[in-house]
């Protein structure tokens, strides 16, 4: 079984980009729905990303009211068994709270869960980044630094210039990953889902 | 409108929401992972703060849509005013009581559509570089006449 952490600043694109994995996964079969189930961690005492992709026909589980990077570790060691016991799906997309360090997510599952094949693809936001860069940048790096996948996202809203010299800043962070230019909004090309399904 | 419940509930160990009941580790389903009665929150998680709300506006859909777009910039323009930087305020608008009675006496159907008054909103506001007391006030000041 494999599982995607899908980490990235909030508001980067992340359930933008679930919502298209999760599809890409599927496909048109709804027999297949329980083939992906979405977990969801949410940071605040109410959650929202879980309803917009019940809504999409996904199957959802959650876990909020904090974040599993730190505090909730003991919760999605729970949240994940009870996933595999109730779909035993083929894929679980791992939706991380903005503010989380995806390594530590990692490094959780593979402690407690060590047959789960675990990969993190990190979204970024090419129109915000240098604008967060200096205040963000112990959480931006640290978002950054072990991912396999890395989607600089929302590349509509910024013209050639700006994005160069963006992908040039990620790539400080971490040079390792395999690099996607997107737009979550629009369709995103199958390559990029490839990427990420197939990222060791 | 919000009940009462919801604004002035306190919140102990003799409380009966069941929320303080004891869960063993192996019952604990993450969906309960959930403990506000307080129509606004600030949490602090590391160096972010934490808003969530929880009000209704009632009004039509559309008129709450409108509504709650104003409410929801004047929140980041007073939390960029002070400094603060945007996370991501984010929240879900739901219409309440939108129906449609539907009725057949022969063989046509006849439709009666209410459309609901009331919208329930929940949201969080997640930003830095502010004081919680700051973020507590600017959500408070924005939400204040859908409190009570
Ligand atoms: N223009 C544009 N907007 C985008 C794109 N991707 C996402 N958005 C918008 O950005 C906002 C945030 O997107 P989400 O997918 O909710 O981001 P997120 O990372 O899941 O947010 P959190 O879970 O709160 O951290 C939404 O309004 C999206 O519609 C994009 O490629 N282009
Ligand atoms: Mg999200």
């Amino acid at each position: 079984m494999k599982v995607i952490i899908l980490g990235g600043f909030l508001g980067s694109g992340k359930t933008s980009v679930v919502i298209q994995l999760a599809r890409h996964v599927i496909g048109a079969d709804s027999e297949n729905r329980t083939k992906v189930v979405i977990l969801e961690n949410e940071i605040g005492e109410v959650s929202i990303d879980d309803k917009i992709l019940q809504n999409s026909g996904y199957e959802v589980a959650n876990l909020f009211s904090g974040c599993v990077c730190c505090t909730m570790a003991g919760e999605l060691v729970l949240g994940l068994h009870k996933i595999i016991e109730d779909f035993n799906p083929e894929l679980i997309i791992m939706e991380a709270t903005g503010v989380a360090y995806p390594e530590n997510i990692r490094k959780t599952i593979n402690h407690s869960l060590p047959d789960l094949d675990c990969s993190i693809t990190c979204v970024t936001d090419a129109k915000r980044w240098l604008r967060l860069l200096r205040p963000m940048e112990m959480l931006l790096e640290g978002q950054l630094d072990a991912a396999e996948v890395i989607l600089i996202n929302k590349v509509d809203l910024v013209d050639e210039d700006s994005l160069s010299k963006v992908e040039d800043s990620i790539r400080t962070f971490n040079s390792n990953a395999q690099f996607f230019n997107i737009s979550a909004t629009q369709r995103i090309d199958p390559i990029v889902f490839e990427a990420i399904l197939g990222a060791k | 409108m919000n009940t009462d419940h919801s604004k002035h509930h306190h919140h102990d160990e003799n409380c009966s929401c069941g929320c303080h009941d004891d869960h063993p580790e192996s019952s604990h389903q993450p969906e309960q992972h959930h403990h506000s009665h307080h129509p606004i929150t600030v949490k602090i998680h590391d160096t972010s703060l934490v808003g969530s709300y929880k009000f209704d506006i009632d009004t039509s859909f559309e008129e709450s849509e409108t509504i709650l777009d104003g409410l929801l910039k004047q929140v980041s323009q007073q939390v960029t005013a002070l400094g603060g930087i945007i996370g991501h305020i984010k929240a879900l608008l739901n219409a309440q009581g939108n129906s449609c009675m539907f009725s057949i006496t022969e063989d046509e159907s006849d439709k009666h559509r209410t459309a609901g008054s009331s919208c329930h909103v929940e949201g969080v506001a997640i930003v830095f570089g502010i004081l919680p007391e700051q973020l507590e006030r600017i959500l408070n000041k924005a939400f204040n006449l859908y409190l009570d």
